[in-house]
């Protein structure tokens, strides 16, 4: 049955986060994968906004990344209304991994990256048994080998977001063109002081034509 | 223990457009090679406006369409108003994740009208997909070939269920667990109307 449930299960990704000077960037494809290397969606969101100053990406099992997404949602609305503020990125960092560990002997399948800002940059990867590893450049998914010949070559500590959304979405295109299991579409998200952008195709599109 | 062969393949498809979607299911029930039914029912009506299209164990989708229904009842009663078919696609999901130990085994397409028409695919453990057009089941990689091949914005209702029919016949043709005719459901602004061929050989 389990193998009814992994031919089915939709996966397969890349995923990009960046720490910038003023802000972080996060950026991820848009292809969901079934079974071996079947396309099984073309146009998925894979950055999920948890508040407005906070958001995730996930890869993995779609299902397991969907449902963090409500939990955190939860948590961060719950927190925003109990103490009149909104929750710390680290704090949010800290819930997915407390839900990880929680499901320690069966786990979610999915390796997720927290970024925000709150009076400063944050970003964090998390894995699936509730590890928190704070990255100033990380990548995640079946591509990520790929997009981190990218970022090793050109991330650089002090860049501002509109250079690190620019390195983002080239290491996400560089993934797309090697990487079977990612394709289809990039997703660019900055969130700085002015809280959650979506880059439009336009700005996407001028990123990844040298 | 070679359980998969006993899931009974399928192929569902759903296809938005102009102002409506339609979704379909072909008939077949097979256990492993032997054809168990060539009038199984994989499509189901879930609310006066929403339905849905289904590939996997019969007994489950079953089961979770017979649930839904009457949780969306429930909830119609409580809010006093029509359920969108995003409520009912994260019903769906919650029941299904609920499962994540001893997953439902049942792909799902949702479809339905708020404000423009859409379609929710959902997988065995409850992601939610929305997307314009969506095949699922064994037969999914034929059926996705034709549609993606034909399918433009704004089509009419009537070729929307030409491209469905198509699309399931492309299914049958190729796949051995999926045959003997479609189901359809076509929802628009009035509601859902049931359509059903037969292939006979």
């Amino acid at each position: 049955m389990s193998n009814y449930v992994d031919a089915h299960k939709l996966h397969g990704t890349t995923t990009v986060g960046l720490q910038c000077k003023d802000g972080v960037v996060l950026a991820t494809d848009n292809r969901a994968t079934a079974g071996f290397l079947y396309i099984a969606h073309r146009n998925v969101k894979k950055i999920a906004k948890i508040d407005n100053h906070v958001a995730l990406t996930m890869a993995g099992t779609v299902a397991d990344a969907q449902n963090m997404v409500d939990i955190l949602r939860y948590y961060a609305n719950t927190y925003r209304l109990q103490n009149k503020r909104p929750i710390p990125v680290k704090s949010c960092a800290r819930l997915a991994s407390n839900v990880f560990f929680a499901n320690r002997f069966y786990p979610y399948i999915i390796e997720i990256l927290v970024g925000g800002y709150d009076e400063k940059p944050d970003l964090y990867k998390i894995d699936l048994f509730g590890s928190i590893n704070k990255e100033s450049f990380v990548s995640t998914g079946s591509g990520s080998f790929v997009a981190y010949g990218i970022l090793e070559n050109e991330f650089k500590e002090d860049m501002r977001v509109d250079e690190g959304a620019k390195v983002a979405a080239r290491a996400i295109n560089a993934a797309i063109l090697r990487n079977a299991g990612t394709g289809d579409g990039i997703d660019v998200t900055i969130i700085d002081a002015n809280g959650y952008r979506e880059l439009s195709r336009e700005e996407k599109l001028s990123m990844i034509i040298k | 223990m070679a359980f998969e062969q006993f899931i009974p393949g399928a192929t569902a498809v759903g296809v938005t457009f102009d102002d409506g979607v339609v979704l379909a299911a072909e008939k077949r029930i097979s256990l492993g090679t032997y054809v168990m039914s060539k009038s199984g029912k994989k499509t189901f009506k879930l609310t006066e406006k929403v339905g849905a299209a289904c590939a996997g164990m019969i007994a489950d989708m079953q089961i979770l369409m017979r649930q839904i229904e009457a949780f969306a009842k429930i909830r119609k009663l409580e809010i006093k108003r029509e359920l969108p078919p995003n409520s009912i696609a994260k019903m769906l999901s919650t029941v299904m994740f609920e499962r994540r130990y001893f997953p439902l085994l049942t792909q799902i397409i949702i479809g339905g009208i708020n404000n423009k028409p859409v379609i929710y695919t959902l997988d065995p453990l409850g992601s939610i997909l929305p997307d314009e057009y969506a095949a699922v089941g064994s037969g999914a990689e034929m059926a996705i070939g034709v549609i993606e091949s034909k399918y433009k914005r704004g089509l009419s209702e009537e070729d929307a269920k030409n491209l469905a029919i198509q699309a399931i016949r492309a299914a049958i043709a190729r796949d051995a667990a999926s045959g003997d005719g479609v189901d359809m459901l076509i929802i628009n602004k009035e509601g859902i109307k049931e359509e059903s061929i037969r292939f006979v050989s």
